[in-house]
């Protein structure tokens, strides 16, 4: 039969929905997608032709919520207002920017430690901020 | 999810370009050499932002070569399971569609769609479509990846549309 | 009749049978009993036969009844007679033993008793070959009773197999001896392998008859031990009645390719034996279904032949596709049958691929499965609990015992507790999204994404296909990497490049939970686990060189040049000639393969490499100007320059502690060269200096002469100063020159020119140099004071430092003074030794200023310097006193000869022209001296002070002393003297230099070469300096002025 492994190595299992990121990533700084496509747009660098570099553009521009560093900003700063967001559920709701506390919380199962109304009120202002942006 | 991360790399840099433009060199090649690849540890190297610090080249004895171990900051990529995404919809076939997720493919199998949701073999291009749903090529879908498999260059993950919130979006 | 005898016997049985209560009323019943058995038993013809021959009073149902009768009434009498106490003994002798037997524990005392002891005889175990044992067994019994009343039967007691134990048989004997000798002479024992005692506590538990566990019914699967269908699945349809033989149908292995004599005799015993499985196995043939069209068409139609719904073919029947056919229960292996999915699904497939999953029992391979799932599970592993109490939960595994596994459930309820559960109760658990890899199975080691899990089948999503494969999740266990992120197994990495042992290096192409899959230099693969690697290696640093001589490094896209023209990315190299390539297009071995680093070729070379790289390196990197450019392909590394052609040159060491040792070059590295010794086979490092290339013949010469790479060249000159001479750089190897040059187009012609007059110089005109100065207007003539002197004195300069700065000759070895000069010099012979030959005309170091300030050649080449100081005025003593240019043009330009005279040519080439101080008494010249006009040169310290320095006279005659003290003196008329009264002088003839002739029709003498001493007359003058003369003998020589001297006869 197959040996048998005694100490088998315990690896902590990547799961975002509690936000488990794994060693590196865990404290990593979250981009929204808005930034990224700032941070590529404005390179002072020839772009790099790799397939990668291409496909996040273009990813980037397809779903960039927010057009303008303000934008983006803004919505850092209204998030920052719910300390216990981590940086990963910032980004992530950011990123999809759900309508609703129940939406919220299913795409980004970690918010359940935010309560339904903070919630919903933090959501409706990334919406209208989404909404007006120039 | 994109991150800013602080990374190394080294670079082994010959002799012969030892000189006014090596710091150049160097630069040049720290984004060739990381721009693009893919490693499990930190998923895809986006682009690289800023070069923290080029490093002291260090000469290998033996060889000759100068040894730089260069700090950069650059954007990454790296999927979660459990993680919702965004993508567009790449590829349809029976078995389910292939989504972009920027650099990454990621896989929603059939299995994992829902059930309303079926193949229709007739339909120009392929799709997955019910009565108020279609999915085809370059449909924007939001899904879950449910697993990722890493290997030395690559990420492929697989993901699922069948919960709540996930699917077709405008 | 045998029918008959039947009905007769079952009557006899049936009278027997009733009759047996009756005898019950005597204490023999044991006896009677027994003997009934063995009747009933005993299916032996022979037997019946004796029981009928030996009953034959039988036939008379009373006849017996009174036989039986007078026995009875016998056994009366007897009795009667017998004394009482002897009958009361009998009585408590019978009745003490079954007193005993059947007293106290029922079921253990008689066993104890009835175990063997140190007194009865032992039992031995023989190895035999596997699946004989039974026949042997009966052999061993044929053969006691054939030996039975011979001389010397055989001494065992007793012999048997035991179907669980195959390979062996046991014997019962006194000694081992007895039983080697019982054993010998028969085929598939192998006593040589031992006959071992079998210890006494043993011996009972090897006759225990355990109930046997028969499992096969008709249905289950089993597979097959032995022969062709070694390992195939079959599956189980009837079962003869005594259980030893089984009917199985599976899926034939029909070899469709039979060897020529196979097909001719399709039914002949060959084949027959081949079917029965005996045959090899190399060439097995692969599953197929049976296909009679097929089979007709390789075995011809005879060979197939049709009974009803059969097919039956070399004595096997198939039905459906199937093989059907009986096996001994023996040759079938019944548990860990566990067949896969795929397995089945072919059964069901059947013939024509369409499902009919009637006649296959799912329950039976659920059940095969579960058994099997058992001894699959590993601590660690996620699993579910699917029947029991317990349905439902699920968690990791802490440990298993048997069939008896302990989980630490996970959920609220089960808040660190442990559970025991029996192993059949769980399966392993995967969820959607897990990576998993196939052990087992047609799939095994397919990897895949986990995306749907019904019951225990899951559906995984290959990482190689992008297919959905189907397997039990038994076969299933989570990869390595889910998880970590990353393809980790202890230390070593995915692709890492590791040491097996000594000799053998592999690259992880796959990492299992606790294993890897390597791919060893030579092509194989292997399963090793960690601790079989002894290191990682790093090939970072490891230099191999491709096809093309390139550098192949760690990273770079190459592509095969020969075999499958595979193209990948270097991932490891080993030992500069193996290659590790990665390519993750090909499914193989994780796209890993191996091959020869000089098969293959680099790719398109890195853009962002190239933009940068090539033209600075050029710059930076000297060594690189030259031809190596063109080998700047590949992965922007550094390209390497040609060969240095000193590497694999034979030389010997000539200085240091190992002079005299014999080596081979094998690498070089500026000044120093790596030379491997004949000797003892080391390589040492050691100053080219020190070394001189050996000839094939055993001479030895300087390392750098000949043929020296042009890279020396470069070196010599600078890189940043062309050479205008450069075209000369290899001009002793006579190869054709390569830059332009001035001189070089002259070269031809020149020389062709040269050729028309006969020219004791010659061997200057292969100079080009010198070719050249005479035909090209001479920068140089303007600021000289003679053009012969130009001409003269340039060209060998030219020529020298042109080559002395572009041959190999390396700057010290001209700097070296004289014996360099001598060693050299058999080559200048060929091109313009003379000239070189000609150092030694002077002592004074003058001309170098006004060369320098003349001719830029002596600036330009490095080798310049050195030639100048070490070759003091080489051309100075006769050239500083032309005084008279005029003169000796005249001879020159009348010297009008046509043909050149090609074998004059040569030979005056050969010798090297040096006029002695004394030439005036070289025995040619000496007895014709009156009228040779001379000159005054080199007087200042000999001679009146110089005084008569440069004047020009006739000399007269000649006092030869023939002694050192007194110098040998000439009367000279002076054509200007100091003194007018006193125009005749004695002159040493140290200070008389020849006039030479100046121009056409000037009457000379020859003063060198095969005419020397003769008068001539000149005729054509050359440019060069070369004069067409006419001797006495009207000879036509071409020689140069240097070498004629003028005679005046009108004194």
């Amino acid at each position: 039969m197959t040996p048998r492994l005694r100490h088998r190595p315990q690896v902590e299992e990547e799961d975002a929905s509690v936000l488990k990121l794994g060693p590196e990533f865990n404290n990593a700084g979250c981009l929204l997608i808005s930034e990224v496509k700032y941070l590529l747009e404005n390179r002072d660098k020839d772009a790099p032709d790799t397939a990668v570099y291409n496909k996040t553009l273009e990813y980037v521009k397809t779903f960039a919520k927010f057009n303008t560093t303000d934008s983006a900003s803004a919505v850092r700063e209204t998030l920052r207002r719910e300390p216990a967001l981590t940086q990963f559920e910032t980004a992530q709701i950011a990123n999809l920017c759900p309508v609703d506390a129940e939406e919220a919380k299913s795409v980004v199962p970690s918010l359940v430690k935010i309560d339904d109304d903070r919630l919903n009120a933090l959501l409706v202002e990334i919406q209208t901020m989404r909404k007006f942006q120039t | 999810m994109f991150f800013i991360k602080e990374l190394s790399h080294t670079i082994l840099l010959h002799p012969s370009y030892f000189g006014p433009r090596m710091l150049q060199f160097l630069e040049s090649k720290l984004y060739s050499d990381v721009e693009g690849t893919c490693s499990g540890q930190f998923g895809y190297i986006i682009a690289v932002v800023s070069i923290l610090d080029i490093g002291k080249g260090m000469v290998i004895s033996g060889s000759g070569q100068a040894e730089f171990i260069t700090r950069y900051r650059a954007i990454v990529f790296k999927p979660f399971k459990g993680e919702v995404v965004d993508g567009v919809v790449n590829n349809v076939n029976k078995m389910g569609f292939f989504a972009d997720v920027g650099p990454l493919t990621v896989f929603v199998s059939h299995q994992l769609i829902h059930p309303d949701l079926k193949f229709d073999p007739n339909s120009n291009p392929p799709s997955f479509a019910s009565e108020d749903q279609i999915i085809e090529k370059n449909t924007k879908v939001r899904l879950k990846i449910v697993g990722t498999r890493v290997d030395a260059t690559e990420i492929f993950a697989i993901g699922t549309i069948k919960e709540d919130h996930l699917g077709v979006i405008d | 009749m045998g029918a008959e005898r039947g009905k007769k016997r079952q009557k006899v049985c049936g009278y027997h049978r009733t009759k047996r209560p009756a005898v019950n009323r005597f204490l023999d019943v044991e006896a009677e009993v027994d003997e009934d058995e063995e009747d009933e038993e005993d299916e032996d013809e022979y037997a019946r036969d004796e029981f009928v021959v030996g009953g034959e009073v039988e036939e008379d149902d009373l006849a017996r009844r009174a036989a039986d009768h007078a026995r009875f009434d016998r056994r009366e009498r007897e009795l009667d007679d017998q004394d009482l106490a002897k009958i009361a003994e009998d009585v408590s002798q019978r009745y003490r033993r079954t007193a005993v037997r059947y007293s106290g524990d029922m079921s253990d005392i008689p066993q104890r008793l009835l175990m063997p002891s140190v007194h009865d005889a032992n039992l031995w175990q023989v190895r035999v070959r596997p699946g004989k044992e039974r026949d042997l067994v009966f052999s061993l019994m044929r053969k006691a009773l054939d030996l039975e009343y011979s001389n010397r039967p055989l001494q065992i007691l007793s012999a048997f197999q035991r179907d669980s134990l195959p390979g062996m048989i046991y014997v019962e004997a006194r000694s081992a001896k007895q039983v080697s000798e019982a054993c010998n002479g028969l085929v598939g024992i192998y006593p040589s392998r031992g006959i071992v005692l079998v210890p006494i506590e043993e011996m009972a538990s090897l006759l225990q008859i355990k109930k046997q566990d028969l499992t096969v019914t008709p249905g289950s699967w089993v597979r097959i031990r032995r022969g062709k269908y070694q390992g195939d699945l079959a599956q189980v349809m009837d079962i003869t009645e005594n259980g030893e033989e089984v009917g199985l149908k599976f899926i034939p292995r029909i070899d469709l390719n039979p060897k020529d004599d196979g097909a001719i005799d399709a039914m002949g015993k060959k084949r027959k034996k081949g079917a029965n499985g005996v045959s090899s196995f190399s060439m097995r043939p692969p599953q197929r279904f049976f296909n009679y069209e097929e089979a007709i068409k390789v075995y011809g139609r005879k060979a197939v032949s049709k009974r009803n719904q059969v097919y039956v073919f070399q004595n096997d029947t198939y039905k459906d596709g199937f093989i059907e056919k009986d096996f001994r229960l023996t040759a079938l292996q019944l548990d860990n049958v566990n067949p896969t999915l795929d397995e089945i699904t072919r059964f069901t497939r059947g013939q024509d691929g369409a499902e009919n999953e009637s006649n296959v029992d799912l329950s039976i391979i659920a059940e095969a499965s579960r058994k099997a799932a058992i001894s699959v599970l590993q601590p660690g592993d996620h699993v579910e609990v699917f029947e029991g109490e317990q349905a439902g939960v699920h968690g990791t595994v802490h440990s298993v015992e048997q069939d008896i596994v302990t989980i630490e459930p996970v959920g609220v309820d089960f808040d660190g507790q442990r559970i025991q559960i029996p192993a059949r109760s769980v399966r392993k658990r995967f969820k959607p999204g897990d990576h998993v890899k196939v052990m087992t199975g047609q799939n095994a080691d397919e990897t895949g994404l986990v995306v749907s899990v019904v019951d225990n089948v899951v559906t995984f999503l290959s990482d190689m296909s992008m297919q959905e494969v189907s397997v039990f999740s038994k076969d299933l266990r989570e990869a390595a990497e889910v998880g970590t992120g990353t393809n980790v197994v202890g230390n070593y990495e995915l692709h890492d490049l590791v040491q097996l042992d000594l000799q053998t290096v592999g690259v992880i192409f796959k990492t299992e939970r606790d294993s890897f899959r390597v791919l060893d230099q030579n092509g194989q693969v292997r399963l090793v686990q960690p601790h079989q690697i002894s290191m990682r290696r790093d090939s970072n640093r490891a230099i191999a060189t491709d096809s093309e001589g390139h550098e192949l490094r760690v990273n770079d896209n190459v592509k095969e040049i020969d075999g499958e023209g595979r193209k990948g990315r270097v991932l490891h190299t080993h030992q500069s000639f193996f290659a590790f390539l990665h390519n993750r297009d090909y499914n193989e071995n994780g796209g890993v393969f191996v091959t020869r680093a000089r098969s293959l070729v680099s790719l398109a070379p890195k853009g962002n490499v190239m933009k940068l790289g090539a033209a600075d390196l050029s710059k930076m990197n000297p060594a690189l100007s030259g031809g190596a450019m063109g080998g700047m392909v590949g992965s922007g590394n550094i390209g390497r320059g040609p060969r240095d052609r000193l590497i694999g040159v034979t030389v010997t060491i000539v200085k240091g502690p190992q002079k005299g040792y014999v080596g081979t070059i094998k690498d070089t590295n500026g000044p120093i060269a790596r030379v491997e010794l004949v000797t003892n086979n080391k390589i040492i490092s050691i100053d080219k200096s020190k070394l001189k290339r050996r000839n094939p013949n055993g001479t030895l010469e300087a390392l750098e002469s000949a043929m020296g790479p042009p890279r020396n060249s470069y070196n010599s000159n600078g890189p940043k100063t062309p050479n205008p001479y450069a075209g000369n750089r290899t001009p002793w190897g006579g190869a054709a020159t390569r830059t332009p040059n001035p001189y070089d187009s002259s070269r031809t012609p020149a020389w062709n020119a040269s050729a028309r007059t006969p020219n004791p110089y010659d061997n200057g005109g292969k100079t080009p140099a010198w070719n050249a100065s005479a035909r090209t207007p001479n920068p140089y003539a303007a600021g000289s004071q003679t053009p012969a002197w130009n001409a003269s004195a340039r060209s060998p300069r030219n020529p020298y430092n042109a080559q002395g700065g572009t041959t190999p000759r390396p700057n010290s070895t001209w700097g070296g003074a004289t014996p360099a000069w001598g060693a050299s010099s058999p080559r200048r012979e060929t091109t313009s030794g003379g000239w070189n030959s000609s150092g030694g005309w002077g002592d004074a170091l003058s001309w170098g200023e006004p060369a320098n300030a003349q001719t830029p050649g002596v600036a330009f080449t490095p080798g310049a310097d050195g030639f100048a100081a070490q070759t003091p005025g080489a051309f100075e003593g006769p050239y500083e006193t032309f005084r008279t240019p005029g003169a000796m043009f005249n001879p020159m330009a009348s010297a009008p000869t046509p043909a050149p005279q090609t074998t004059g040519i040569s030979h005056s080439n050969a010798g090297a022209y040096e006029l002695s101080e004394r030439w005036l008494l070289d025995s040619e010249i000496v007895d014709q001296v009156r009228g040779i006009a001379v000159k005054i040169q080199g007087s200042s310290s000999k001679w009146y002070n110089g005084q008569y320095e440069a004047k020009t006279g006739v000399v007269l005659s000649i006092l030869n002393t023939h002694n050192e003290q007194f110098g040998t003196t000439a009367t000279v008329k002076f054509d200007e003297p100091l003194d007018p009264s006193q125009s005749t002088l004695q002159v040493p003839v140290d200070v008389l230099m020849p006039v030479h002739p100046l121009k056409s029709k000037d009457e000379v003498m020859i003063l060198y070469g095969a005419h020397k001493g003769q008068l001539a007359t000149v005729g054509l003058i050359e440019p060069t300096g070369m004069m067409i003369v006419t001797t006495q003998s009207y000879l036509v020589e071409e020689i140069h002025a240097d070498r004629l001297v003028v005679v005046r006869k009108d004194i």
